[in-house]
């Protein structure tokens, strides 16, 4: 299907993760031939954002392959070298996937049955009222039945129950001792315990032990038959709100409302992504949802912190005498850029040090250390400042937190750069990649030999850091992340409203490297409704099980769901993925890179995302100093359609000719009309100003406004 | 959103796809500049093209159509170009029945990667292109052609051709009739009024007073 491939390109760029596409759209945008591959069958690279079904496929997926080496003597010259090029991606690994709840909710009907057979008095204190429609929500459980089991890894859990008030301020999982059941699943068939309308139990149903279970089916079946539903959905005593639970079976039927980020990212509403997203009108392709809480960790507990202003005056939690002091602070804070020489005397303390100095209370401390600054016991007391500088400038620009998160999930980032760089003319293949670079004998790839063996040309070579040969990293620069998703039925932190939350935890006795917590609801458009998708990053030790676990065991229940829907209680986890990623920072002096191929770091364990925008830019102006980087391409409406023979023939999807025109001055590559266009609406710019968008626009406004619209259907 | 506030307003994202050289970019020339010729300067930077539809009286229809740009070849979109689109075309070429063999291909592409708010197929109609000239294949078959859409799910299909301006128009209208229906039965065009969606706008400088500092 690629035969026809052309054989020369300015820029071959291997991978679409962020700074590879942010990179690809710039040198598109002036003008350069790109060709954009990328060995997996979607775009993002490790910063895609996965539907269910798809973030399954990849963990079975990663149970590696490697391809055989080809032979390509016949497609070099003698002085050039063959370097290969990694055929799989090794970045991503040791993923695991795990299911908390049961499979279908048929099942969970037969085992409600049967525990009402068996424990029937039970029944009363806890069972709830009115006919469920969905799921089945009642959850209790008979005290006496205490089973556990343990199986074949899939463990489907279900902890209870009526008694579940205490929680909380332990850091045990929730759970009555006494009615504490665990049951588990081996993917099969009906067995898998638990909830429904009302009682319920779990039923352990491993391989070893089947008999018992059999005969309760047996006897539910011939007893209650087909009329247990309607004798048990009465109840006596109205219990609580109503809660979504969950089956596993559900839970793959919304597949296609998920969307899991393997590298979730903010954007600081000031920072160099959202300048970017502006000044390249590539934010028209994407929208956005503020995160709506920031929220730290305070003996224990989860709170959330005033961000703004007016969060602070009208918060009750601080004394009218640390407003002041904390105002005066991030005053101070933000005054650092003016005046960089009044802060020389604390050059050579930490930004913890110089904040405890300030008789700040612990709380504030607090505060500014973990959720403002996010900053560890090492952090220069430069670096602190600036992180509060940018969190202090983003606050209030489009919410009242700093951060923005890009709906659909992080991995629509890259794919909008992309778009960018093909409605420039640039050319995507996934599913492709380069099997090896051919290097000339002044160390310069000449050219790349494609995985369906065609050599093709390039000046230039753009490649993620898990396409590079290994002789281009240096491994002293090798870190690891650890990663975890979960999907849980409430918010770590109770509220009325769906939740954008942001938690940073400190390094602590448990954690060696902070953790970044996000949580996002369904309004982030990431997952089905009432559910949430939890993301836990850290620097971490190659077992991210290990890694997360005191944070997860802390604030989350891993027993299943349960009916209660106590806002003392906590989450539910209903499915997990756990992975590492490995981190390359390529160091270039130290290897023997040739000098027209750059490497793109891979996702770090920041939150945000302007390094790849800095790291893609410095690129960029290596390579064409005097070029703007990624100018606002001109309206639709202002690009002139010119009949010209020159031109290759059947439709404008052909870009060469066009390009072959542009080739030394590759400004040229728009046509005048769309210079001019460009002149206006760089004008237009001169004060980016960004608001709330509002459903109404000016009709005569450039149809860039409809572009707005459109993405807001 | 009507401006005047009688006159209701529609804004339609319409795909356009097929494969290379069937005439997707000279049909949108055509329908909306009204224009046909052999050769286009490449329409280099234009992510779609809109046109304006006084659909009656009290309706005002805008249409975006998304060619799809260099990364088309492959079959390669991203998810940019399909996200909440309403409808599309698949356009192949009647002189080459190759391109005809990968229709089903670019439907249930289509399916598997947009679906309107109610999880429903985008209204999808085929168009058999440049029909002026000698036909290949199945397309000569009426019969034929109208199972083969109703088995592939298509609303519909017209013989085209952008060079005659043949059945253009007629494409179109009977496109948006389908989708002005699916409209008035989900809200299609409506905003979801959710104004913590933010759209990061950079035209229109604005009255809200950006706040340096917070606290």
């Amino acid at each position: 299907m690629t035969s026809d491939l052309p054989t020369e390109f300015d820029f071959v760029v291997l991978g679409t993760g962020l700074p590879e596409s942010i990179l690809a759209a710039a040198v598109s945008r002036i003008g350069y031939k790109v060709l954009h591959l990328d060995r997996n069958d979607h775009y993002s690279d490790q910063w895609a954002s996965f539907n269910l079904r798809a973030i399954e496929r990849f963990a079975e997926k990663k149970e590696g392959k490697n391809k055989e080496e080809k032979d390509y003597g016949d497609k070099i010259e003698e002085s050039e070298t063959l370097v290969r090029i990694p055929t799989a991606d090794s970045l991503v690994e040791n993923i695991r996937v795990k299911y908390y709840i049961p499979e279908y909710q048929e099942c969970m009907m037969l085992v409600e049955d049967m525990n009402k057979l068996l424990a029937p008095k039970e029944d009363d204190k806890n069972t709830e009222t009115g006919n469920n429609d969905d799921t089945g929500n009642g959850i209790a459980k008979p005290d006496e039945t205490q089973q556990t089991a343990e199986t074949d890894g899939s463990q489907v859990g279900i902890s209870d129950s009526h008694e579940s008030t205490k929680s909380v301020d332990t850091p045990i999982p929730i759970t009555d001792d006494n009615t504490r059941n665990t049951a588990t699943t081996d993917n099969a068939t009906t067995h898998n315990a638990t909830t429904t309308n009302n009682a319920t139990t779990t039923d352990n149903v491993g391989t070893n032990d089947t008999s018992e279970t059999s005969t309760s089916h047996t006897q539910n079946s011939t007893t209650d038959g087909s009329a247990t539903e309607e004798t048990t959905t009465k109840s006596d005593q109205p219990l609580r709100k109503k809660k979504k639970i969950w089956t596993k079976g559900e839970l793959q039927d919304s597949w296609r409302a998920f969307n899991i980020d393997l590298a979730p990212k903010l954007l600081y509403s000031s920072g160099k992504m959202v300048e970017l997203l502006i000044s390249s009108d590539v934010a028209k392709y994407c929208e956005f949802r503020t995160v709506s809480r920031v929220l730290t960790q305070h003996n224990q507990y989860i709170e959330k912190i005033p961000c703004s202003r007016a969060d602070v005056f009208s918060s009750k939690d601080v004394s009218m005498l640390d407003k002041r002091k904390l105002m005066k602070f991030l005053e101070w804070c933000a005054g650092y850029h003016k005046n960089p020489e009044e802060y020389e005397e604390y050059k050579n303390q930490t930004f913890l040090e110089v904040l405890k100095s300030r008789k700040l209370s612990e709380k504030l401390q607090n505060i500014i250390s973990n959720a403002i600054a996010m900053v560890t016991q090492d952090t220069s007391t430069e670096e602190g400042l600036k992180k509060t500088q940018v969190f202090l400038q983003s606050v209030g620009r489009y919410g009242n937190t700093p951060f923005l998160f890009p709906l659909y999930g992080s991995g629509e980032l890259p794919q909008a750069f992309c778009r960018l760089c093909a409605v420039f003319g640039g050319i995507y293949c996934l599913q492709m990649t380069a099997d090896a670079l051919i290097i000339n004998k002044e160390n310069k790839c000449e050219a790349i030999i494609t995985s369906e063996g065609q050599r093709i040309s390039c000046k230039w070579l753009i490649m993620g850091s898990s396409y590079s040969p290994k002789q281009y990293i240096t491994t002293d620069n090798k870190r690891q992340l650890s990663r975890c998703i979960l999907f849980t039925d409430k918010s770590l932190l109770h509220s009325e409203s769906q939740e954008l939350s942001l938690l940073w935890v400190p390094p602590s006795d448990h954690n060696i490297h902070p953790i970044t917590v996000l949580e996002l609801p369904q309004s982030a458009m990431v997952c089905p409704k009432d559910l949430y998708i939890v993301h836990l990053t850290t620097e971490g030790s190659g077992d991210p099980e290990a890694d997360f676990s005191p944070f997860v065991s802390q604030y989350l229940s891993t027993d299943g769901q349960t009916q209660n829907d106590e806002p003392t209680e906590k989450p539910s986890i209903l499915w997990s993925g756990y992975f590492s990623q490995q981190v390359y920072r390529v160091n270039e002096k130290t290897c023997d890179v040739p000098s027209n191929i750059f490497i793109l770091d891979g996702p770090s364990s920041d939150i945000h995302m302007d390094d790849p925008v800095l790291q893609a830019k410095e690129i960029f102006k290596h390579i064409c100093p005097d070029e703007d980087f990624l100018p606002k391409p001109p309206h639709p409406d202002d690009i002139i359609y010119v009949d010209e023979t020159e031109a290759t023939a059947g439709e404008g999807e052909s870009w060469v000719g066009e390009k072959e025109e542009g080739k030394d001055d590759p400004k040229n590559g728009t046509s005048q009309k769309a210079e001019q266009a460009e002149t206006e609406s760089e004008e237009k710019k001169e004060t980016p100003q960004k608001t709330l968008q509002e459903t109404t626009h000016d009709s005569d406004l450039p149809s860039d406004q409809n572009i707005v619209t459109a993405n807001k259907q | 959103m009507a401006a005047g506030g009688e006159k209701k307003e529609h804004l339609y994202k319409i795909l356009v796809i097929g494969e290379l050289g069937t005439g997707k970019t000279s049909i949108i020339k055509r329908y909306v500049h009204q224009f046909f010729s052999q050769h286009y300067r490449a329409t280099i930077g234009v992510d779609f093209a809109l046109k304006v539809l006084n659909w009656d009286a009290d309706t005002l229809i805008r249409l975006q159509l998304w060619d799809i740009a260099g990364q088309e070849r492959f079959g390669n979109m991203t998810r940019v170009y399909y996200k909440e689109a309403v409808g599309a075309f698949v356009v192949f070429d009647v002189t080459r029945a190759s391109t005809f063999e990968a229709v089903s291909k670019w439907k249930n592409d289509l399916d598997s990667k947009v679906q309107l708010p109610d999880g429903s197929p985008v209204p999808c109609v085929l168009l058999a292109n440049k029909c002026d000239q000698a036909k290949e294949g199945l397309v000569n078959n009426t019969a034929q052609m109208d199972e083969f859409c109703k088995e592939k799910g298509f609303i519909g299909w017209y013989e085209t051709s952008a060079k005659e301006n043949i059945n253009i128009d007629e494409a179109a209208r009977f496109l948006v009739t389908k989708i002005l229906e699916k409209d008035k039965a989900m809200k299609l065009g409506d905003n979801d009024h959710d104004n913590d969606k933010i759209v990061i706008d950079s035209n229109r400088p604005t009255g809200v007073e950006k706040k340096s500092t917070c606290c």
